[in-house]
């Protein structure tokens, strides 16, 4: 049931009012069990009571009318700290709304607080934040996602109906995927990227969280659209969906590798089955020959693209500083301190990318690359109205199990990346959970702009799976 | 054959006069309260986006084509990245691979001639913010951070001092003319950095001398010269030269090497991400280039002005336009006195020739009248004169002074009313001073009042002195 | 290439202390190794992505739009002075 429709039912029935809603998610969200939250709105509160005089007049406007929303920490909400889990952030105040953020405050939502995440987006487990590392919900050892591991965990955990996270090479996808919840990585270009700290300029994209397909429908409805500060951004296409059932629907063939746990495998097998029994669609395997270089090809754009990004934290304008007398040193002082070990990482590899002897080698490569996966990508299409893959080829697993090896914690992303490279859109849906009570979710890819499409499938699968 | 080959190649930075910033909207007003025009994306915070102005891609293109270059189809932007305080992003957003103008030339007036000299490429990109250095501190203002810079590059053809000062002045001019900047030196809305390579003719070098920054045109040449005597000096000498970066001392007169930091950058250029590629606008093209000086140049030639006059002239396009207009009318020899000499004169500065009181038509009839004599030579000076420093017409001005100073006219009523009024005169001149008076009267009846008594009676006391 | 010597000059142009060098040496050499990798594809026909095709920018007109919330901006600086964003200098 649609937590939106929920709660403004409630509003129109005079049931309940605005700042009793907040409370009840709010008190929650504070007392912060998993660490999902870096900072608080301390004045939603005072917010939600000026919607509860409007409830009073019955001027129930907005389509989030009183809705309390998680926001990702490295989305700037005018006012309350953007921190980007950074040390170099730890102090920054917002001067200004997200885009995005001015659209949710438009349809009457009320921000409750800034969630965790990997430090400047980098990271797979939400364990590279400057402010901890955060829980599954489902099992505390246990890790919920990353990059945006605070949204996922708001949503799944009751604190939060909704939250906006942001994806560059899964970070929506993979935490939705192992807290049981939806998460939309949009169509590159759908949604403005203006107040959306930086990592990989030509990956990133900003999508929402939900427990279920209409709420992320509506959310994702809100957000979208060309922005004039967001030159990146484009205006989404109207058109109606009609999707013809049985689809058909291609099955990436390395789902089954065995570098996927097998109970992913079974699973994804179960999932076919039960979609062609219902005839919602038809499945077929599809190779990609690309798929093994996905991560290479992402890592060297992104990393490249970051290393830029990132350059403008140095301690002069705003951020973290470590004083000395001399400009120089002060710079060194202030970004080797003020920046975690993996952005470090990724920093020093995507300068040496872009260097100038190495630049064709690897930067251009890996380009040239990138438009073979999308080529691929849209070759399939052509055949498929939908691709279907696992989002992790493994379940959630144990905090500290990938932080001895850098390179084991980016193979979690072999399903992900390969759509930010190529600007698809691919959403995350909770099919089942695994024997030992741990979510299991798939993705499915489209075209560009079909996001329609997937409202539409899943919202039928959600009707034959939970009745 | 000269024993030596000098190359000199330049490097000009043109501030673009657009209302608004090249990826912002803050205005563009470097000398405001410090900090007072800068907003989240000029001052580089996390999340922000760059936003193209349209204006500042047209004046771009405007140059490009005015300059005869090869203009793509489509554009785009590159990142040149490295750190500096006045440079809030960590990277300058520019032009790298593609270029808005390419293998373009500037027609440069040199020694009565025009010369074309060749121009490498025209990049659009955005300036830093402004600093002071005191006590160890750089103290920031960010009003003139990102705004749309041209980046001028030539080829190293440039062979002297002469002819690198000669191709500023013409660019300037050009630049001014198209409307796309002021170019004031002073205020740094022009720049010029310079790269100077002497070497002996047959043996190649690869050493150059970067001078940078050099505040006047003056200063540029100087610097230029002494930079080729002391390069010619050290080759003489069979001494070797490095790559170096010298700047220019004003009071000793001499090239000086600034401390090289050890460090060398590695701006690894890549195509911008925020900005996706666009398209010239076709219409752009159909846009009319206005008339550049050199153009101007060649007609005042062709009518008779001397080479420094017709530089002189052309020094506004303003008054090249003015002058163009008069000369379809008038003769060169006639007019050049009042244009070189009193409007010259009289204005404070190049930039008021553009609110001249009047009309090139009304400066052709001025200069009529006084070709005809029915205006006397000194009185159309004050004229000028006063129409300039009290901004009034000359039509306005000669109206009175015809009827009053008159000069011929009155001269012709006065003695008229002498001539009707025989028994007055006897009067006065036998002593009765007082009957001026009546002959004044007379002279007003018939001017119908449009004299000043005053004058009236000096006229009449000069014309019976006689 | 000599990897010390890659390792330290991009540390040098990122501003990183050159201890950073000896913690992230043996993660680079991996990953230079993986990049490798992408060598296996038949490229040769490939432009480079760069932009997608989709999208075009729209350029703005010029007109000047002034941004309120300047104090904000003053108020993140680790230093303000008679208005201006003070830090140290570049020049000794």
């Amino acid at each position: 049931m649609s937590e939106i429709r929920r709660i403004i039912e409630l509003y129109k029935n005079k049931e309940k009012l605005p700042s009793d809603i907040v409370v009840e998610f709010f008190e929650r969200a504070k007392k912060n069990e998993f660490n999902s939250f870096i900072s608080f709105n301390e004045n939603v509160l005072e917010e939600a009571k000026k919607l509860d005089k409007k409830v009073k007049e019955g001027k129930i406007e907005g389509r989030l009318f009183g809705i309390p929303v998680s926001i990702k920490d490295n989305i700037l909400v005018k006012g309350l700290k953007c921190t980007c889990a950074s040390k170099v952030l730890e102090n920054y105040i917002a001067p200004y709304d997200a885009t995005v953020i001015e659209k949710l405050k438009e349809e009457g939502a009320l921000i409750i607080g800034k969630t965790n995440m990997d430090e400047f987006a980098m990271g797979s487990s939400n364990e590279y934040s400057a402010f901890g590392s955060a829980s599954n919900p489902f099992d505390r050892e246990r890790v919920p996602g990353g990059s945006s591991g605070g949204s996922a965990i708001s949503v799944s955990a009751g604190e939060a109906p909704l939250s906006l996270g942001s994806d560059t090479g899964g970070s929506i996808r993979l935490p939705a995927s192992f807290c049981g919840v939806y998460g939309l990585k949009p169509t590159y270009g759908a949604v403005s990227r203006y107040g959306l700290i930086a990592f990989a300029s030509s990956l990133d994209q900003i999508g929402p969280f939900a427990r279920c397909i209409e709420d992320v429908e509506i959310l994702f409805d809100i957000i979208k659209g060309k922005d004039e500060r967001d030159k990146t951004s484009t205006n989404y296409p109207e058109e109606e969906i009609k999707p013809s059932y049985p689809l058909k629907i291609g099955v990436l063939k390395d789902s089954f590798s065995n570098k996927v746990e097998e109970e992913i495998k079974t699973s994804l097998e179960e999932f076919i089955r039960l979609l062609e029994k219902e005839k919602i669609a038809q499945f077929k395997e599809f190779n990609m020959e690309t798929f093994d270089y996905a991560i290479a090809v992402y890592y060297i754009v992104a990393c490249a693209e970051a290393s830029s990004n990132l350059a403008r934290y140095d301690g002069v304008l705003y951020g973290f500083i470590c004083k000395d007398n001399n400009l120089w040193d002060m710079y060194e002082k202030t970004r080797t301190e003020g920046f975690g070990e993996e952005v470090k990482r990724r920093i020093i590899l995507g300068t040496f990318v872009l260097k100038s002897g190495y630049y064709e080698e690897y930067y251009v490569k890996a380009q040239k690359a990138r438009t073979k996966i999308l080529k691929e990508f849209l070759k399939n299409f052509e055949e498929f109205h939908l691709l279907l893959m696992p989002v992790s080829p493994v379940l959630p697993f144990k905090k500290g199990e990938k932080l001895k090896d850098p390179i084991s914690m980016y193979l979690s992303d072999i399903f992900t990346v390969s759509v930010n490279l190529a600007g698809l859109p691919a959403i995350t849906f909770p099919f089942k959970l695994s024997k030992k009570g741990l979510p299991i979710g798939f993705q499915f890819v489209s075209k560009f702009f079909m996001e329609k499409l997937f409202f539409k499938v899943l919202k039928k699968i959600e009707k034959t799976i939970h009745g | 054959m000269d024993k030596f080959e000098i190359k000199i190649g330049l490097e000009i930075h043109v501030q673009l006069k657009t209302k608004s910033k090249m990826f912002c909207p803050c205005k563009v007003k470097v000398d405001d309260e410090p900090n007072k025009n800068i907003c989240p994306v000029c001052t580089g915070q996390p999340g922000v986006l760059p936003s193209p102005n349209e204006k500042a891609v047209f004046y771009a293109v405007l140059v490009s084509r005015a300059l005869n270059c090869k203009i793509p189809e489509i554009l785009y932007f590159s990142r040149k990245n490295y750190f500096y305080p006045d440079l809030p992003k960590g990277y300058q957003i520019t032009q790298y691979g593609i270029s808005t103008g390419s293998k373009g030339e500037v027609p440069v007036i040199m020694n009565g001639k025009i010369v074309k000299f060749p121009v490498e490429r025209i990049n659009l990109e955005e300036e830093t913010a402004k600093s002071f250095h005191i006590e160890g501190k750089v103290y920031l203002d960010y009003n003139r951070c990102g705004i749309p810079l041209l980046e001028i590059v030539t080829p190293p053809f440039l062979k002297s001092s002469e002819e690198a000062l000669n191709f500023l002045k013409s660019l300037r001019r050009i630049l001014i003319y198209l409307g796309v900047s002021d170019c004031n030196m002073e205020k740094g809305e022009f720049r010029v950095d310079t790269n100077v390579s002497v070497n002996i003719r047959g043996k190649e070098s690869h050493h150059r001398t970067e001078l940078k920054n050099l505040n006047s045109l003056s200063a540029l040449k100087e610097s230029i010269s002494f930079e080729i005597k002391r390069q010619k000096d050290l080759l003489e000498k069979g001494e070797k030269m490095e790559r170096e970066t010298r700047l220019w001392d004003e009071h000793k007169k001499e090239t000086r090497v600034m401390r090289t930091k050890e460090f060398v950058e590695d701006y690894r250029y890549f195509p911008e991400p925020d900005i996706p590629p666009f398209k010239v606008k076709r219409e752009w093209f159909e846009k009319e280039i206005p008339v550049l000086p050199h153009v101007y140049y060649q007609k005042l030639i062709k009518k008779g002005a001397e080479p420094k006059e017709a530089e002189i002239i052309i020094s506004s396009p303003f008054l090249s336009e003015f002058t163009e207009k008069v000369l379809e009318k008038l003769p060169f020899n006639r007019v050049k006195g009042w244009i070189l000499t009193e409007i010259l004169q009289h204005v404070p500065d190049v930039e008021s020739l553009k609110n001249l009181p009047f009309t090139s038509l009304e400066f052709i009839d001025f200069v009529e009248k006084i070709i005809e004599g029915k205006l006397p030579r000194h009185m159309g000076q004050e004229i000028i004169k006063r129409s300039i420093e009290n901004n009034i017409s000359l039509k306005k001005l000669i109206n009175e002074k015809v009827e009053i100073k008159g000069g011929l006219e009155l001269e012709r009523i006065v003695e008229e009313v002498i001539k009707e009024n025989p028994h007055v005169v006897e009067k006065i001149r036998s002593g009765k001073v007082s009957a001026v008076s009546f002959l004044v009267g007379q002279v007003m009846r018939k001017l119908k009042g449009k004299a000043n008594p005053k004058e009236v009676k000096e006229k009449i006391e000069e014309c019976l002195k006689t | 290439m000599n990897l010390n010597k890659e390792i330290d000059r991009i540390l040098e142009l990122v501003r990183l202390s050159k201890e950073e060098g000896k913690k992230f040496k043996e993660h680079f050499s991996r990953m230079l190794d993986f990049f490798r990798k992408i060598d296996e594809l038949d490229l040769k026909d490939e432009k480079p992505f760069f932009y997608l095709e989709h999208l075009k920018t729209e350029l703005r007109k010029d007109k000047v739009i002034e941004f309120k919330d300047k104090k904000l901006l003053y108020d993140n600086s680790p230093e303000f002075k008679g208005g201006f964003f003070v830090t140290e200098s570049p020049i000794e």
